[in-house]
């Protein structure tokens, strides 16, 4: 009967006929999954494809419409039937028809209902990594082109309030929510997101959202409506209308970018429903400009010739917009021991070895970045304007899924630095603890707002269930992003004990008979759900508990970290060249997809920072080696999600160090170091610095023999300034900036320390240039537009010195006493190999060589350098702490070639005055090293004529004339060591010496 | 609003307690659209014209729809299964696709249908009872145990004399059951549809129930008994209205 019925499908050349046959083939196979697979194998989506194909004209009736309502019903049954069905889908032209199918013009209501429900349940149902064709490609590439984000727009511009047109416009919104941003690994997500963004706000869809935002405050708003702006009003939502899905459209389209916020915020409905307060203050828009610009994006909006912007006064201080990639302090990520210098120059060992002291320093940034953080917010916050406090109150009541919609939009605008200081409050106040209580989702009036969408074989409550269950914890995660306030409000609210509560259970939740390396059909949702939970809950532990010692230990005690080594880190794809994952005896764990190891990662970077929890829970639950194998898996930012926790666990304190580097560490991360991706470049080779910090020789070899010569000396090497500039296409696979659509301080982390802009282009902004804005308005979109131009050549340079930064470090540690561990279980430092030095810096061509290279690195810091070669003062203090080093570690003969190189000298001495302290003192360290004699060398004659020449030639320099002017230098640090280098030259000058 | 002091209160606080829940007003508006959004939830169209009439209101509700969400259950009330399904298909192919649990059971409804129906006669074919088993409810109840049970209990109809049939299997030819899956399928149109499921008076009968419960159990109140007036009234929340 199936094939009878595929055959006169294909036959059928009337449109009734192809009519009746669809609608038995319908009602054959909903709910029937074999007879789908059945209908498929007989190649049913050549013939669906066909019948959607006969698209009629813009008002003409269409003798075929039915049949083709009935195809796109039949597309719809199939998409429901999972993965295999979809992907035989993909294959096909159906896609394309169907999107083809959207004009609300030319196609019957019900076909674009269909159309736009296959849409959204291909995005929503799980595709294994391994699909060639995946629909979060395949759909936005058939939705993201100007013909159909037009029929979008004509979708969500409707105003029928037929019941199928609200579920059309709630679908086509959703479909926006769930590709906008994009997330999966493998793709150059932030680029991707930006470029859609751009793309839907050029359509005009952010305009028509806003105003759909609008609609269901009419009626609340009535009597604050002025007359002039009545004609712009929309009419009040339908009552089956979903604000949800609209909601969380505009929540996808305005993540991380400045100007799209802004462009919502000022959108000319919600300026009309909400005016300012100060009217007085208020500019009217320029009539004809707006008119033009909503004939232009929303034809079927009514046109005002007025409308009113926010008072410029109250919306933001324009030039202080910051650009996105600006250092945001908060945001900095410092491994542990980052910027301690990692070994002891001379007579700097009252500080005792290793010198790592997180709370002072922390102490010191706390106070700084809250004395910033007042001041950013003073700058860039919104005035809290009638919606955004609608928007709060939305959070407050209604159903689940709207609430947290609206803590969506929330958060975004928070992100993006566009709340003031009052609205952040009123986040701590009113929003997180909503989030929080919502993560328990199992409250009855959370089964409402999805717009209807959901997968084959789950139940609308329980897909809706899901939703809030995946949701809630992802916001909580997005909110606790750099915001210690936040996290405070969120623990307080119990969100850490809640937290372990959920992911213990969806640890625990794996049905008895699924297949843990491929789920079933059945199983897949249900698989899907448990990872993107876990994903969420892992994000959002992570970002909790990043600084606060006291939620870190939350954290251990809910034994998360234990849940994580055994059901986070197991890979769904194979990871060849790595062990087998084993997890303890008894513990069934199913394999996790990449957000979820990039999560679980993130979540033991966290913990790893503090010495305690690595020194005791970390070794207990045995990370490292888990983590280790993960630098195997296919996907590169798995494998920078690991390495950024190895950074933490090879420290020289770190117990996990020696079963790290047994596992192949070494090689490993040397040729990680050497790819092309730049955050595993600079991530690699941190790692690599912190495991040759005291390490044994042997191990010191191996890195050298590993990384090699070549690529030593390009790390430091000015010639790459000049020869390796970035040509179009290799900058591109380059890119990794952005913080669009991230949710980690990691990522954060990663563009503060680049120092890059972020956006690929300056983007367009949806006010034309037809539109008059408000000056100050229009300054500052001006100023974001501006801040958002990215200079590829900036961002490659950058990245050259933070590579040079490293390399310096990496050297400086190669060069440090060893500590051979595997001798036996010395506790004290042993004694130097008196050839490490020469080891290190034969190996990379001699030390005088090499210290030319240096002294050219110095002569970038000097104000005279070029502003192209001008490096940055992390540089110049990396450079100066390898000089102090290597005068430490060397020999008196190192230090008589250091004293004799001129270029080097010549350079330290245009430091003196270097704006950074920290410079100074190693300057001073140096000439302290220079010329100091060790307890054990007293009495060695020769030592010390020689040190009497370098003295006397330091002092013929003009260094001792330098030195007293340092004695006034403001950091009392310098003073401190300009008195001890001044004691050492007179003591040798001295006859007694 | 009647009460009776099974705890008995103090009378002057019942007293003031009613003259309490008198003085609150509500407004009439209010109370119509409540019963306007019970008739349409429920199903009741003819009612639901009369009251907008006679209400002076205008509910933003598509008739045609509610007709066919009408027409569905009717179908179901009637054993008519088949076209019961092919209407919800029509209206919204979504729902059995999504909802395994609901097909199951609307299928399995049909299954007892063609039971009924061969066995009201002693030789009655029961082969398109078994075929239609086979075809249709075999294949989802091997994936799943609670559907399994649920066919062999149902099969089980085809061993027994239909007019000596133990309680659990009586209640599977039971018109009621007809009436619980309805409801199930009218939830699912409305949830479908963006409606609420349930009609918002009955998560306000709810919610009192609740506030009474918890005023007398956790505040210690002595709170009246408050009775809605309907006979046979169940306590428990989870009872009222349903």
């Amino acid at each position: 009967m199936t094939m009878d019925l595929v055959t006169a499908l294909s036959e059928a050349s009337e449109p009734a006929v192809a009519r009746d046959v669809l609608k038995q083939i319908k009602n054959n196979m909903i709910g029937h999954d074999m007879a789908k697979e059945l209908y498929i194998e007989l190649r049913i989506f050549d013939s669906l494809s066909t019948i959607l194909a006969r698209r009629g004209e813009k008002g003409v009736k269409n003798e075929w419409d039915e049949a083709r309502v009935e195809a796109g019903v039949v597309v719809g049954s199939l998409a429901f039937g999972g993965e295999e069905n979809i992907i035989h889908l993909l294959s096909s032209n159906v896609l394309l028809e169907s999107v083809a199918s959207l004009d609300p013009e030319t196609n019957p209501p019900k076909l674009i209902l269909a159309s736009l429900r296959t849409l959204n349940t291909m995005l929503d149902t799980y595709i294994s990594p391994s699909a060639a064709k995946k629909p979060i490609t395949e759909v936005p590439a058939a939705v993201y082109t100007p013909e159909v984000l037009k029929y979008f727009r004509r979708i969500l511009s409707q105003e029928q309030p037929d019941t199928v047109v609200q579920q059309q416009i709630a679908l086509a919104a959703s479909v926006f929510a769930k590709s906008v941003v994009v997330e999966a690994p493998g793709y150059d997500s932030c680029e991707i997101t930006r470029k859609r963004q751009q793309q839907v706000v050029d359509a005009g869809i952010l305009n028509v959202l806003a105003t759909r935002v609008a609609s269901f405050y009419v009626n609340d708003r009535k009597g604050y409506l002025k007359p002039e702006n009545m004609d712009i009003i929309p009419q009040q939502s339908r009552p089956t209308a979903k604000l949800a899905p609209i909601l969380n459209a505009v929540a996808a389209i305005i993540q991380g970018s400045q100007l799209h916020s802004v462009e919502f915020l000022f959108s000319p409905t919600l300026m009309a429903l909400f005016p300012p307060k100060d009217s007085k203050s208020s500019i009217s828009i320029v009539s004809e400009g707006y008119a033009a610009a909503m004939e232009t994006y929303m034809p079927f909006q009514r046109v005002s010739v007025s409308g009113r912007l926010q008072a410029p006064s109250r919306i933001i201080t324009p030039s202080e917009f910051q650009p996105l990639s600006a250092p945001n302090p908060g945001s900095e990520f410092p491994t542990l021991a980052q910027s301690q210098s990692l070994f002891p120059v001379v007579g700097q060992s009252s500080r005792g070895g290793l010198s790592f002291n997180p709370s002072a320093d922390d102490d010191m940034e706390g106070s700084g970045e809250e004395r910033q953080e007042e001041q950013k917010e003073e700058l860039l916050g919104i005035e809290e304007t009638e919606f955004m406090l609608h928007l709060m109150s939305q959070v407050q009541t209604g159903d689940a899924m709207t609430r947290l919609a609206a803590a969506n939009v929330l958060t975004n605008l928070h992100q993006n630095g566009l709340l003031n200081k009052m609205l952040n409050q009123l986040l701590q106040l009113l929003v997180v603890p909503v989030v929080v209580r919502l993560l328990d989702a199992n409250e009855p009036r959370a089964l409402m707002g999805t717009g209807g969408s959901t997968v084959g074989g789950v139940d609308a409550p329980t897909w809706n269930r899901w939703q809030i269950q995946e949701m809630a914890p992802a916001i909580l995660a997005r909110l606790t992003v750099d915001d210690q306030k936040l996290r405070k409000v969120a623990v307080e609210g119990e969100a850490i004990e809640k937290l372990s509560k959920i992911l213990a259970a969806t640890c625990d939740s794996i049905p008895a008979d699924i297949d843990l390396q491929r789920p079933s059909k059945q199983a897949a949702p249900g698989y899907n759900h448990r990872q993107k939970v876990k994903d969420a809950v892992l994000r959002a532990i992570a970002n909790i508990a990043l600084d606060d010692e006291r939620f870190k230990k939350m954290v251990i005690d809910k034994k998360i970290v234990k849940l994580v080594r055994d059901h986070c880190l197991r890979s769904l794809e194979t990871c060849p060249g790595a062990s087998p994952f084993d997890p303890p005896n008894g513990i069934k764990s199913e394999p996790n997809t990449a957000p979820v190891l990039i999560s679980a990662c993130s979540l033991i970077r966290s913990t790893s920072r503090s010495i305690y929890i690595l020194r005791t829970e970390l070794i207990d639950v045995k990370v490292g080696v888990p983590v280790f194998n993960l630098l195997y898996h296919p996907e590169i930012q798995v494998r920078n999600a690991a390495v950024a926790v190895l950074i933490n666990l090879v420290l020289e304190f770190s117990p996990m160090r020696e079963d790290i580097i047994q596992a192949g560490a070494i090689p490993k991360l040397c040729e990680l170091a050497k790819s092309d991706d730049r955050t595993m470049q600079r991530d690699a080779l941190w790692a690599i610095k912190h495991m040759v910090h005291k390490s044994p020789f042997p191990e010191k070899d191996e890195v050298l023999k590993s990384l090699g010569k070549e690529f030593l000396l390009s790390l430091i090497s000015h010639s790459w300034f000049d020869d390796h500039r970035p040509v179009n296409g290799d900058d591109e696979l380059m890119e990794d900036v952005d913080d669009a659509g991230s949710d980690t301080p990691r990522a954060s982390a990663v563009n503060s320390s680049a120092h890059s802009p972020t956006t690929a282009t300056a983007p367009s902004s949806n006010f034309p240039s037809s539109i008059q804005l408000p000056p100050r308005a229009a300054q500052l979109v001006a100023e974001i537009r501006h801040t958002h131009v990215r200079d590829p050549e900036l961002e490659y340079r950058n990245h050259l010195w933070s590579l040079q930064n490293l390399g310096y470090g990496l050297l400086s540690n190669l060069m440090c006493p060893t500590q051979d561990r595997r001798a036996g279980a010395s506790d004290s430092p042993s004694v130097p190999p008196p050839h490490i030095v020469d080891y290190v810096l034969g190996f990379v061509g001699g030390s005088e060589s090499f210290l030319s290279l240096v002294a050219q690195t110095l002569k970038a810091g000097a104000a005279n350098a070029s502003s192209a070669h001008t490096a940055p003062p992390e540089v110049i203090e990396s450079a100066m702490t390898f000089v102090s080093n290597y005068t430490a570690c060397g020999t008196s003969q190192h230090r008589t070639v250091a004293v004799n190189n001129a270029p080097l000298m010549e350079a330290m001495k245009n430091l003196h005055d270097f704006d950074r302290p920290d410079v100074r003192t190693q300057l001073c360290w140096a000439l302290i090293n220079l010329i100091s004699l060790e307890d054990s060398e007293v009495g060695d004659r020769i030592l010390f004529d020689e040190i009497k020449h370098r003295a006397d030639k330091l002092n013929e320099i003009g260094w001792i004339d330098i030195l007293h002017k340092l004695k006034h230098d403001g950091a009392r640090d310098v003073q401190e060591r300009v008195k001890t280098a001044l004691k050492h030259f007179e003591e040798i000058s001295s006859p007694r010496a | 609003m009647a009460s009776q002091a099974s705890a008995a209160p103090r009378k002057g606080y019942v007293a003031d307690f009613e003259r309490r829940v008198d003085e609150v007003k509500i407004s009439k508006s209010d109370l119509n659209a409540l019963v306007m959004n019970y008739l349409i939830n429920e199903g009741y169209q003819a009612a639901a014209l009369n009251f907008s009439k006679e209400a002076n209101i205008s509910p933003q509700v598509s008739w045609s729809l509610m007709d066919e969400r009408i027409q569905i259950r009717e179908n179901i009330h009637k054993g008519n299964i088949q076209l019961a399904i092919e209407r919800i298909n029509e209206l919204h192919p979504d729902i059995l696709d999504t909802d395994p649990s609901l097909h199951f059971s609307l299928l399995r409804l049909q299954l007892i249908e063609l039971i009924r129906k061969c066995t009201s006669t002693p030789d009655g074919d029961i082969t398109l009872a078994l075929d239609f088993a086979t075809a249709h409810l075999a294949p989802r109840a091997a994936g799943d145990p609670s559907f399994l049970e649920d066919l062999e209990r149902t099969m089980a109809l085809l061993c027994f004399p239909r007019d000596n049939l133990a309680a659990p299997l009586a209640e599977l030819m039971d018109p009621a059951l007809r009436r619980r899956i309805a409801a199930r399928v009218n939830e699912a149109i409305l949830e479908a549809q963006g409606m609420q499921k349930e009609p918002k008076i009955r998560s306000l009968v709810r919610l009192r129930a609740w506030s009474e419960e918890y005023l007398r159990n956790e505040k210690k109140t002595d709170l009246p008994e408050l009775r809605l007036g309907f006979e046979d009234e169940p306590r428990g929340a989870d009872h009222v209205m349903t």
